[in-house]
């Protein structure tokens, strides 16, 4: 035996069993299904049987017509593998031939054979497609054995120096990447177009991705190394809490390790658990990532018995709820799957106040639940049911059965029908909703007088008894609020009536006040005194010095009353300089209108003047401008 | 004094106006954790969807059931009539009933009261004067307590929010209508005072203008005050023996010299959900506020 496996065997036998004795496994594989004429290819035969049976020996490959087979060559082969504690070791034989076809056809080929004891065994049939020659895919690898790198068959096994080492695999990996077409077949679920990671990584799949609550599905786990065949340590569990899980793959001590081609190199791959997961309520929920340890030659470790650890990455799982269209009353969220009911009722005889047994067996695939609607009626009652099941995986569904014990006391006499147990559920293959119903049938109860009397007793004092008095038809229906603050116009309406008013009241106010300002400057000394001088230019300029001078008189006296409030027509002219000092109107200004309005009785009395009327307009304007200036300026000073 | 009015008036309109939409305000960022948040999308809670045309029939189906004694099937058709979105006050009294029934027999479920309490103040959230309701929640909400005292535990009462408590001693359209009202009063005396110069008339006018201002600062007020809080909180009720509160990590409030009051709140109690986060709601009760997980509320269904 090899040194490696017997100082594995020494190192864990302190705490491992011997596994029990298992079958002999035999296993067939080809190295092309679709061969061209005169073209080569090979078929194996892996024979194992258990340590201490007898060894596999003088194999046969049995070959139709127009095949011919090489002598085939025997290779010896261990193996030893450890699964839950419990170290396995196992011996027999690879036999390899060489065929070659003569002519065209689909040949099956086997089985191949091999002596064990006293019985014959034989593998499995392969069938070769051969096609004319040069319309085949090009041949590789002939005389080479895959994954074994030093060229023709591996005297030790199809992937490993000791065969197939399930979970134990002292492989020395090459690292150079064998023919990729003589790679023997792999689970499509390990197919990957490119890798995540140069050296190993963890891939996550689960399958569906859109479930509503209580509908199974399955998370898949794979591992991948790219230097050599690696076994798993160090692992920590993807985290679940929103799912009820069923464990299908525990491990992969027990897993076979599959060479698989990703973008052109070969990677040593295998599925490393399998989880039946239940989703407990609705939204997008996360599975947490797994992480593993890598051990094996060309994988790095991260610590003491760490390996190299890498994390697959967390999924996220869309879940909802089942429709509500068409979903039956008693429906329960999580009610999912493919479920049916029987029941057996017993004695179907008894004496009112006794009570009889029900066994309700509920039968299926999915999430089975743990309780089941129970039929009521007054005078029969269902006792909390004891339960027993077997549940577990059915390949990759989680199915078998859950038996529900009820005792049920029937305090009413004569032919009672107890009903049907229902359960609706949701089936997520046909969605839609499904109802298992098992009928419970009819007793005879036959009549009990203590029991009736028992039964007629006063109830104790509920306070809650007749508090309730039950509607049996529907009355109005909901006073619906009317909500008017949720619009915006109600606001605006509320607050529109008082600001209007005060909207409204500014806008006359304003009016009034432009109005009277208006008034004023029309009537202001200033304007006056314009309209006068207006006046007497245009007397001026018809030649007539009458009405000339009488304007140029009123525009004067205007703005003298303008500039200090004098009302000068009213004064006596000869006192009327001093007057228009004593309101502060300057020497020369005094003199000046003095003059002019003495000018002007002279016209009124003489009718005609030593000036032009021009001029005398011209006169009038200049100290009309002096005089209203005077005001502007006194204005200003009172402000 | 009129200016001092008229500024006042311009302030108030302006806040009022301010007041988005509901539909403004769900489209708001800040928006969800107090309102869009507050409807969490389960099924278990009734929604607005149309219900369907047998729904009817359903609420006779339970009150067979109930009539006949099976008020688990009773619970099962009212339950669905609710997830269908059906909203009746009879049959969110019947709902009571049945888990009533239940709570009184010997199969009874943990919850049942709180249950029946919520059905009832879901009745009367519908049919606000249904005084059989109001007087069987009022039972309801006592036997919780006697067997609440029964297992050794002390009744415990919230002290409700001022603001609640205020806003809701009347229902949200009368607040309205009272704004309504005194923006009526307002205007009127307003136009009275500035149109007449007889004096009893201008008298009249001032009362009106004091009378409607007060009237619609109070009642504008809590119109606009009732309306944040239906906008920003659920109403719903407690449905498990008692509901622990937690933070917002979802550990244990610890009280510590009597802060906070409450570090539970009892069965029946009605609760305001003011936010979500993850499995917990954000929940005020009376000036208690904590988070509690979702389900153990049962929210209530407005008309």
């Amino acid at each position: 035996m090899n040194p490696a496996v017997m100082a594995a065997i020494a190192m864990l036998g302190a705490t491992a069993v011997v596994a029990p004795v298992r079958a002999m496994s035999l296993h067939t594989q080809v190295s092309a299904r679709r061969v061209g004429v005169g073209q080569s290819f090979r078929v194996q035969l892996d024979a194992m049987a258990d340590l201490g049976s007898a060894t596999p020996g003088s194999p046969r490959l049995r070959v139709p017509p127009g095949i011919s087979a090489s002598p085939p060559r025997v290779t010896t082969q261990q193996q030893v593998s450890i699964a839950n504690g419990r170290i396995q070791q196992r011996q027999g034989i690879s036999v390899t031939w060489t065929l070659r076809a003569a002519h065209s056809g689909s040949f099956r080929i086997g089985p191949p054979t091999v002596q064990v004891g006293s019985a014959r065994r034989a593998g499995q049939t392969v069938t070769v497609v051969v096609v004319p020659a040069g319309s085949a895919p090009p041949s590789a690898g002939q005389g080479s054995s895959p994954g074994w790198p030093f060229g023709g068959p591996n005297p030790f096994g199809q992937n490993s120096p000791f065969g197939s080492m399930p979970g134990f695999n002292f492989n020395f990996g090459s690292g150079d990447d064998p023919d990729l077409d003589l790679l023997p077949s792999y689970p499509d679920d390990l197919k990957m177009d490119r890798a995540l990671d140069p050296t190993a990584f963890l891939r996550a799949m689960v399958k569906p991705k859109h479930v509503v609550v209580g509908q199974q599905l399955t998370l898949d786990i794979y591992a991948y190394g790219h230097r050599a065949p690696f076994r798993e340590v160090n692992t920590s569990e993807p985290s679940r809490a929103d799912f009820l899980s069923w464990t299908i793959l525990e491990n992969s001590y027990g897993e076979r390790q599959y060479q698989v081609p990703i973008n052109g190199s070969v990677w040593y791959a295998m599925k490393i658990r399998e989880l039946a997961l239940f989703p407990i309520r609705a939204g997008t929920l996360t599975i947490g990532p797994m992480s593993m340890g890598f051990d094996g030659r060309g994988y790095p470790s991260q610590g003491q018995n760490l390996g190299l650890i890498r994390k697959s990455r967390p999924l996220q799982v869309v879940v909802g709820e089942p429709p509500l269209a068409g979903r039956p009353a008693g429906y329960h969220i999580g009610d999912v799957g493919h479920f049916a009911l029987t029941a057996h009722v017993e004695p179907r005889q008894i004496t009112q106040g006794d009570a009889v047994s029900i066994v309700v067996k509920l039968e299926g695939t999915g999430n089975l639940p743990y309780k089941l609607h129970t039929p009521e009626q007054r005078g029969v009652e269902f006792l909390e049911p004891g339960t027993v099941d077997q549940i577990a995986p059915q390949g990759a569904t989680i199915g078998g059965w859950r038996k529900f014990t009820y005792v049920v006391n029937v305090d009413r006499a004569g032919d009672v029908d107890l009903g049907s147990i229902r359960l609706p559920y949701w089936d997520p293959d046909q969605n839609a909703y499904r109802v298992a119903e098992a009928a419970l049938g009819s007793v005879q109860v036959s009549a009990n007088r203590q029991a009736e009397a028992e039964n007629t007793k006063p109830e104790d004092d509920d306070p809650l008894s007749n508090l309730l008095t039950l509607r049996s038809s529907l009355g109005a229906p909901a006073v619906k609020p009317l909500d008017v603050t949720d619009r915006p116009w109600f606001w605006a309406l509320l607050f529109a009536g008082p600001l209007g008013v005060f909207a409204i009241s500014g806008v006359v106010g304003l009016g009034r006040g432009i109005g009277a300002r208006v008034r004023a400057r029309r009537e202001a000394h200033g304007t006056l005194a314009g309209r006068a001088l207006d006046e007497a230019r245009e007397a001026a300029a018809a030649g007539d010095i009458g009405r000339t001078a009488s304007a140029a008189e009123r525009a004067v006296f205007t703005a003298i009353e303008g500039a200090s409030g004098l009302k000068a027509r009213g004064v006596l002219r000869d006192q009327l300089p001093e007057e228009l000092r004593a309101a502060g109107i300057r020497d020369q200004l005094c003199d000046g209108i003095a003059s002019l309005l003495d000018e002007c009785d002279a016209v009124r009395f003489t009718g005609s003047s030593d000036g032009s009327p021009a001029e005398l307009s011209d006169r009038a304007s200049g100290l009309v401008k002096q005089l209203l200036r005077k005001s502007r300026q006194a204005s200003r000073e009172d402000t | 004094m009129s200016r001092a009015l008229l500024l006042g008036l311009c302030a108030i309109a302006a806040i009022a106006m301010l007041l988005p939409a509901p539909a403004a305000r769900a489209a708001t960022p800040a928006a969800p954790a107090a309102s869009a948040s507050a409807v969490p999308a389960s099924s278990a809670l009734a929604t607005a969807s149309p219900a369907p045309p047998d729904s009817p029939a359903l609420f006779r189906q339970g009150v067979k059931a109930i009539q006949r004694g099976a008020t688990d099937e009773a619970i099962d058709d009212f339950e669905l009539l609710a997830d269908r979105g059906f909203v009746h006050p009879d049959a969110s009294f019947d709902r009571a009933v049945a888990y009533v029934d239940r709570s009184r027999s010997h199969h009874a479920h943990p919850g049942d009261l709180g249950r029946a309490a919520a059905a009832l103040e879901e009745t009367l959230l519908l049919r606000p004067g249904d005084s059989q309701a109001a007087h069987a929640l009022v039972r309801v909400r006592e036997e919780i307590a006697r067997r609440r005292s029964h297992e050794g535990d002390s009744p415990v009462t919230a002290t409700p929010s001022i603001g609640r408590a205020v806003a809701g001693l009347l229902p949200e359209d009368v607040w309205a209508l009272g704004a309504a009202l005194g923006s009526l009063l307002l205007t009127g005396g307003l136009i009275a005072r500035r149109l007449s110069r007889r004096p009893h008339v201008i008298l009249g006018g001032a009362i009106s203008v004091g009378v409607g201002t007060l009237l619609l600062a109070l009642s504008g007020g809590l119109a606009a005050a009732a309306r944040h809080f239906r906008t920003s909180s659920r109403p719903a009720v407690v449905v498990v023996d008692q509901a622990r509160l937690l933070d917002a990590q979802g550990r244990p409030i610890q009280q510590k010299n009597g802060v906070p009051e409450h570090v539970a709140v009892p069965e029946g109690a009605k609760v305001h959900i003011v936010g979500h986060q993850g499995q917990l709601a954000h929940v005020e009760w009376g000036t208690t506020h904590g988070w509690v997980p979702e389900n153990q509320l049962r929210l209530l269904v407005r008309p």
